[in-house]
């Protein structure tokens, strides 16, 4: 079955909220808001949620922030994996000598493993 | 590939968006006073999903949907549809039938039982048995709507669409169980 070219949606909130057949103003009363504005913003990604209610919305789907909301998932993902570029380049310039060699070897050794795991 | 699919009525506009034949991503009925509103809502559905494919029924010509005011918006959506260069993809009534008519005759609202099979979400949205006298259910252009994306998924995999229905439908309930 063909998956090719589907663009990510900012967030899957709308998509769990009407599978479990909840409206905006039942989940409001679930995460603890009073109105239900926030939760408008948060479908159509006006606004980010802070780690608490992500987390809340986690918990009343059982799925995973980093599912519920995949574009700001890949966000982070690109953002981290240009600045380990930028820390793994300035860790090689450093000489290998001193008394900060081991713990340097070690960081690259570290970055060489999380780029082999992935 | 996200596609939406929508089922045009004069003053009512039903419409489900897919990721793939196996995954529901947003559906629902919209209502106008005006026939101009159904453009608006269909560039904010196009909006938020960004769909490779906009999927219409072929009508008929001699069809009783083919009426004039049908016509009026249709051309409507048809010229946005061009003028942001997103592409239509006609289904015709023949192939949502090809589609459901495994087991038996495939009737609206036996359709509508099938895809409620496969899609639970929307078993609330399955109205009893229309009588004679009755006007059609609210709802109904949801699962045409379905049907049509159903279908056009069928064009490209009939296999996999139909074992897809088949296997859903036999999973979550029996099929007289899913109406209301």
């Amino acid at each position: 079955m063909e998956t090719e070219d589907i663009r990510t949606l900012s967030n899957y909130i709308r998509v769990h909220r009407k599978k479990s057949g909840l409206n905006q103003h039942e989940l409001s009363m679930l995460l603890g808001y009073i109105g239900d504005g926030q939760v408008a913003r948060h479908e159509r990604s006006l606004s980010l949620p802070t780690l608490t209610t992500a987390l809340a919305y986690e918990v009343i789907f059982r799925v995973p922030v980093a599912d519920l909301f995949p574009a700001t998932r890949e966000r982070a993902q690109q953002d981290i994996d240009e600045r380990i570029q930028a820390l793994k380049g300035a860790l090689e310039q450093r000489s290998g000598k001193g008394r900060y060699a081991p713990v340097t070897a070690r960081k690259l050794e570290w970055i060489a493993m999380r780029y082999e795991s992935t | 590939m996200r596609v939406i699919a929508l089922d045009v009525r004069p003053r009512r506009l039903g419409y489900v968006v897919f990721e793939g034949p196996t995954r529901l991503i947003d559906w629902g009925v919209k209502r106008f006073e005006v026939e101009v509103r159904h453009v608006e809502r269909i560039v904010r559905l196009v909006a938020v999903y960004h769909p490779s494919v906009i999927l219409l029924r072929n009508v008929r010509k001699n069809s009783s949907r083919h009426t004039p005011a049908f016509r009026s918006v249709h051309r409507r959506i048809v010229n946005w549809a061009n003028s942001v260069e997103l592409p239509i993809a006609y289904v015709t009534e023949a192939a949502v039938r090809q589609t459901f008519s495994a087991s038996a005759k495939a009737t609206k609202e036996r359709i509508a039982r099938l895809i409620a099979g496969c899609f639970p979400e929307l078993a609330w949205h399955v109205p009893p048995p229309r009588k004679l006298w009755q006007s059609e259910s609210r709802s109904m252009p949801i699962f045409d709507a379905a049907a049509l994306a159903l279908a056009y998924f069928a064009k490209k995999d009939p296999m996999a669409v139909r074992k897809f229905i088949v296997e859903s439908v036999s999973f979550h309930r029996p099929l007289g169980g899913v109406a209301r």
